[in-house]
């Protein structure tokens, strides 16, 4: 089970993702970035079944770069995600008996009305939905990868590593 | 040329480029008369990653699931030994969508183990071949070589991974035939997700971790030194892990079957990043052992390799209830000790 957020401020967005990779009952993995980078101001965060997620963000990733070589010029995130959707959408009423991809709808975030928040304010409360996260989740989710994106570009900030429970 | 009918080369790139790369190869064309009667380099080469339609699995002249006795025996014989029959898949069996009966109920047991250290990589896996509660081979081989460089080790269906294995390296070496250099482990661990990706669903089941060393080779003269000197340059040890629903990842250690809990518990008190050789093949074989001892289908020998920038080399394998009477004995040893007051 995976964890995924994503809070607006005034002029950033800052996002964050759980680091596990899982193979039913075990952890293989403890340092999986489940963030992928569409274009320099695009992040797409994707969480849902094994092999589904990879392939799906991948080809999105390679699509929105395609049109950048083609026109010379990067999609909108809006146009991005219309994109996006529209691939999903499709990808879901292809296949009536299964549906491979899932967007996982992971333990509930706790989203405050988001208003105004400066940069210092979004990691406080990001930390606070992750403490949260901690004292009620069944899993033990223990470190988190952020990213701020505003109009510079994407910028990694510091891993957020819980201690043992 | 006798090697563009065989490929389809016409299909995949321009006249130009298959002239200028295989003019140099080849020198002569053979007339290969085989090869026009075969129908595996046809629409449904992996190239294309094809994706089975129904009206495909209607005209296929072997059906999934259909019991003949030709297939039969060949999935038993593949089990214990790598797949060494002269056909090649003449047409890959994709699954149709209904569930079709098996020929004999399936299961996953197996205990393989592979970690990066500074002197390589380190494969290890136990050999028993089971089949729902009948050890169908206790001298299987879980670890099949690719190439010189790259190893796999295999868990989940036996044939299933024998066969994938050899199409991984069939397409591994024509990479190498057409690119001048080896592909490296990540790029194998790619083509082989994406190789299985259309059969997510089924009733395939491959989990594979490849181990290998990348990079380090001589140009053979054929292509142009500049443009491989710019791109190819990683060089080192590689290990990913390969799964038939899908998941790649790339790590440092990993250990995959139905004794891999076991094996993780003497791994993760272990290993570590400077352990010598000798260490690091005495911890894979404690957890392939304590692995064996607990998992019913787990046991038998234990195999390991070794990768290195100079290939693979291959431990000889070991029965482990040698192994096992050993520890008796020293155990009995110190209670004997403690009894008669011995220090």
């Amino acid at each position: 089970m995976e964890y995924l957020i994503g809070l607006q401020g005034r002029d950033f967005v800052l996002v964050a993702a759980d680091n596990v990779a899982a193979s039913s009952i075990i952890q293989m993995k403890h340092d999986y970035d489940k963030m992928f980078k569409l274009s320099e101001k695009i992040l797409l965060l994707c969480v849902g079944e094994a092999g589904d997620t990879v392939q799906f963000a991948e080809y999105i990733q390679k699509n929105v770069q395609l049109y950048k070589m083609r026109n010379g010029y990067e999609l909108s995130p809006a146009a991005a995600a219309n994109f996006t959707r529209k691939n999903l959408a499709d990808y879901l009423r292809s296949r009536v008996s299964s549906l491979p991809v899932v967007f996982n709808s992971s333990p509930h975030v706790l989203l405050l009305v988001v208003a105004d928040l400066t940069r210092d304010e979004a990691v406080d409360l990001l930390k606070k939905c992750i403490e949260e996260l901690n004292k009620r989740f069944i899993l033990n989710l223990h470190s988190f990868t952020v990213r701020l994106i505003d109009k510079e570009g994407i910028h990694d900030l510091e891993k957020i590593t819980l201690g043992n429970k | 040329m006798a090697l563009q009918d065989l490929c389809n080369f016409q299909d995949f790139f321009q006249d130009s480029l298959t002239k200028q790369s295989f003019s140099g190869t080849f020198g002569k064309s053979t007339a290969c008369n085989y090869v026009s009667s075969s129908s595996f380099r046809n629409s449904t080469s992996l190239f294309r990653f094809y994706i089975p339609v129904a009206e495909y699995l209607d005209e296929s002249p072997i059906q999934f699931g259909q019991i003949s006795t030709v297939q039969s025996s060949s999935a038993f014989s593949s089990q214990d030994s790598i797949l060494s029959s002269s056909s090649l898949p003449t047409s890959l069996p994709f699954a149709s969508s209904q569930s079709v009966p098996l020929p004999f109920p399936m299961s996953h047991g197996t205990t393989t183990l592979a970690f990066m250290f500074q002197g390589g990589v380190l494969a290890a896996a136990d050999t028993r071949s089971s089949c729902s509660g009948l050890v169908a081979c206790p001298a299987s081989q879980k670890i099949l070589p690719i190439h010189s460089h790259l190893v796999g080790t295999t868990s989940g269906t036996s044939a299933d991974c024998a066969l994938w294995k050899r199409i991984l390296a069939r397409e591994l070496r024509l990479y190498q035939l057409r690119n001048g250099r080896r592909l490296s482990t990540r790029g194998a661990a790619k083509l082989l997700s994406h190789m299985l990706h259309p059969f997510k669903g089924t009733e395939l089941c491959v989990a594979a971790t490849l181990c290998g060393w990348d990079g380090g080779e001589v140009d053979d003269g054929c292509h142009a030194g500049t443009e491989t000197d710019l791109r190819a340059s990683f060089s080192g040890p590689g290990l990913f892990y390969v799964c038939s629903d899908g998941t790649r990842l790339q790590g440092t250690l990993f250990s995959v079957g139905s004794g891999s809990p076991y094996a993780y518990s003497i791994l993760d008190q272990g290993v570590r990043w400077g352990l010598t050789v000798d260490e690091a093949t005495s911890i894979a074989r404690e957890a392939v052992y304590r692995a064996t001892h607990r998992d019913a289908y787990s046991g038998n020998c234990v195999d390991i390799y070794h990768i290195t920038s100079n290939g693979w080399t291959r431990r000889s394998r070991e029965d482990l209830k040698e192994e096992y009477y050993r520890e008796k004995e020293r155990k009995e040893k110190a209670n004997i000790g403690e009894y008669f007051g011995e220090t």
